[in-house]
């Protein structure tokens, strides 16, 4: 009781300046939210001006015009792009994923062998910039392993799994109770079904972030495809579509801001859904 | 009986982990340790793409490719501009340190400010960089509209002048979510009971920032500043989409300047490319290294 009142007191002298601060703190919040949410409505409202209008910029464009839109989706095979994008991503989503939490609940739970050095090892790998191995990367995959012409470099080495995320894993699993796995063990289950039918069950929210981080960079990445498709239109992802869109020598803003919004929809449309995902992802980068 | 057991288990054991993990392992052989391997033996050689492998088709050269890189004007122009980006990690930093202080100290709405920061993150860099060239447009552009309409001049965002400090405010618009979301996670768990006690003490709001918040803050700053510095030094879609391809002293990049040595305008010299692949690859390797040197002196782990 006394303590309450103690509070009470505490509030009642600090109540202008309190909240002066609350409004203004609410205020500078406000507008970082603002500046980061304008350059997409700024976009969207461009999208649909007509190229004709685009000096006199209105935030709801009189008329809306969808012509943009029209003329990105009929100009352009857009939906084979979007198509082939996702042919390419989901391979290395799913099967290097998968890659990942196989060498991550290896890491984490089995004792074997060398464990330790390769685990080490493989960790080391994140520090590689991969600027140094772009160009052999790229000599291995047209004179040794012949993959010109075809969206393989982009798929097949994703698959195999990555560092990263095999490390988030290996975090993760090392929190779930030992005791499911040992009682498991002793009706005589064997390391695989363990794996399949504990593990990945009690891991599903680790494993859906992961999933959804990797898609999303898969799903954006713009240097790997150029280098390998640049030169072949039927190939194209969206992004480099989209890219295609402008030209050295002309910028047609209210089309490339129709392409640009197509390319986001997925993005944001993952993002309403799995917001909760890409948060906890970021937290688990933060993890040491 | 019991110990042939154990004996089994552990080499069953033994067995099942090197199978979980060998695809991992063949993927890093593959894609990343040969190439590795193979990207310091080829920046000594002069191959180039249209050769096959026999050995008469290229000559080891010695450390020709790595002089001539220094001796090359864009790629040390694109080194001096990528430096130049970098200042946009710190201030950045900076920003993202005061928005998340801001959020933790008020937390009502704080989930919708942090998903609202997070959005340029998880976008393209394509369309990104198409929706600021727009922004930054000197014809019709709505910052020079904005500009034009409170009676100043317009002015070449995008031009030689000014095309640096414009790429940091992208990086930094893009980049701030990330910053916040994990400086935000660190700040919460810093004990109130610290601040408590350092208002008992008496300590002022600088005081208790630089005594009780900064260390404990510390690994992620640094975590935020490493990774952030490794990436702006390997940053290659804003500048090249932004430029719609078009290479300029200005606006090089080094990983764009590799691009194009790999991607054929230039000849193929792939063994050049691969010197500057190892001489960038190597600077942001040895950067990263006297960050961690002088992190001992400012990051604070055990808190």
């Amino acid at each position: 009781m006394i303590r309450d009142k103690g509070k009470a007191l505490i509030k009642k002298r600090l109540k202008p300046s309190f909240y002066v601060g609350k409004i203004v703190s609410y205020l500078i919040l406000t507008l970082l939210g603002v500046i980061i949410i304008f350059p997409f409505l700024f976009a969207l409202s461009t999208s649909f001006t007509s190229a004709d209008n685009i000096y006199d910029f209105q935030w709801i464009p009189q008329p809306i015009d969808i012509g943009n839109y029209v003329q990105f989706f009929s100009e352009n095979n857009v939906f084979q792009a979007l198509g082939l994008t996702f042919a390419y991503v989901i391979p290395v989503v799913f099967v290097g994923t998968f890659m990942s939490m196989l060498a991550a609940y290896a890491f984490a739970r089995i004792n074997f062998k060398g464990s330790k050095i390769a685990y080490y090892g493989i960790l080391a790998t994140v520090v590689v910039p991969s600027i140094i191995t772009l160009v052999p990367s790229y000599i291995l995959f047209t004179n040794v392993y012949h993959w010109t012409g075809t969206p393989l470099p982009i798929i097949i080495p994703g698959m195999f799994g990555g560092a990263l995320t095999m490390f988030f894993l290996a975090q993760y699993f090392k929190t779930l109770p030992k005791e499911l796995e040992e009682a498991a063990q002793i009706d005589g289950m064997s390391r695989v079904g363990i794996f399949l039918k504990i593990i990945i069950p009690l891991s599903i929210p680790a494993i859906i972030t992961q999933i959804i981080l990797s898609f999303n960079g898969c799903y954006n990445d713009y240097l790997g495809p150029l280098l390998y498709l640049g030169g072949n239109e039927e190939l194209y992802t969206i992004q480099l579509l989209v890219a295609s869109i402008q030209t050295a020598s002309s910028k047609p803003y209210t089309l490339m801001m129709a392409a640009a919004i197509t390319a986001l929809i997925p993005t944001f449309i993952l993002y309403i859904f799995c917001q909760k995902y890409f948060v906890e992802g970021i937290a688990m980068t933060g993890l040491k | 009986m019991v110990r042939q057991g154990i004996k089994r288990k552990k080499v069953q054991d033994a067995i099942t982990g090197w199978a979980f993990v060998s695809p991992i392992m063949i993927g890093m052989l593959l894609f990343l340790a040969f190439p590795l391997t193979f990207a310091f033996i080829i920046s000594f050689s002069n191959y180039s793409l249209g050769t096959g492998f026999e050995a008469s088709n290229f000559a080891f050269i010695g450390f020709t490719n790595y002089i001539s890189a220094f001796h090359d004007e864009y790629f040390m122009q694109g080194m001096i501009n990528i430096l130049i980006t970098c200042i946009g990690v710190p201030i950045g930093l900076v920003i993202a340190l005061l928005l998340s202080s801001l959020l933790v100290s008020n937390p009502r709405f704080s989930i919708v400010f942090k998903s609202i920061y997070y959005v340029p993150t998880i976008c393209g860099a394509v369309a990104i960089t198409f929706i600021w060239s727009w922004m930054f447009s000197p014809m019709y552009g709505i910052i020079n509209t904005m500009l034009t309409d409170m009676g100043l001049e317009t002015v070449n965002f995008l031009g030689k002048d000014l095309f640096l400090p414009s790429m940091i405010t992208i990086g930094i618009w893009s980049s701030l979510g990330t910053s916040i979301l994990l400086l935000f996670a660190s700040l919460k768990g810093i004990s109130k009971s610290l601040y408590e006690a350092a208002n008992i003490d008496g300590a002022n709001f600088i005081q208790k920032f630089f005594h009780i918040t900064l260390p404990a803050v510390s690994p992620t700053v640094f975590y935020i500043l490493v990774t952030g510095i490794a990436g702006t030094f390997q940053e290659f879609t804003l500048f090249q989409v932004m430029r719609g391809g078009v290479v300029t002293m200005w606006s090089i990049t080094p990983a764009w300047w590799i691009y194009n040595y790999a991607s054929g305008g230039y000849g193929f010299n792939l063994g050049y490319a691969s010197a500057m692949g190892v001489i960038l690859g190597l600077f942001i390797l040895i950067i990263s290294a006297i960050q961690f040197i002088v992190s001992r002196l400012w990051v604070h782990y055990d808190s």
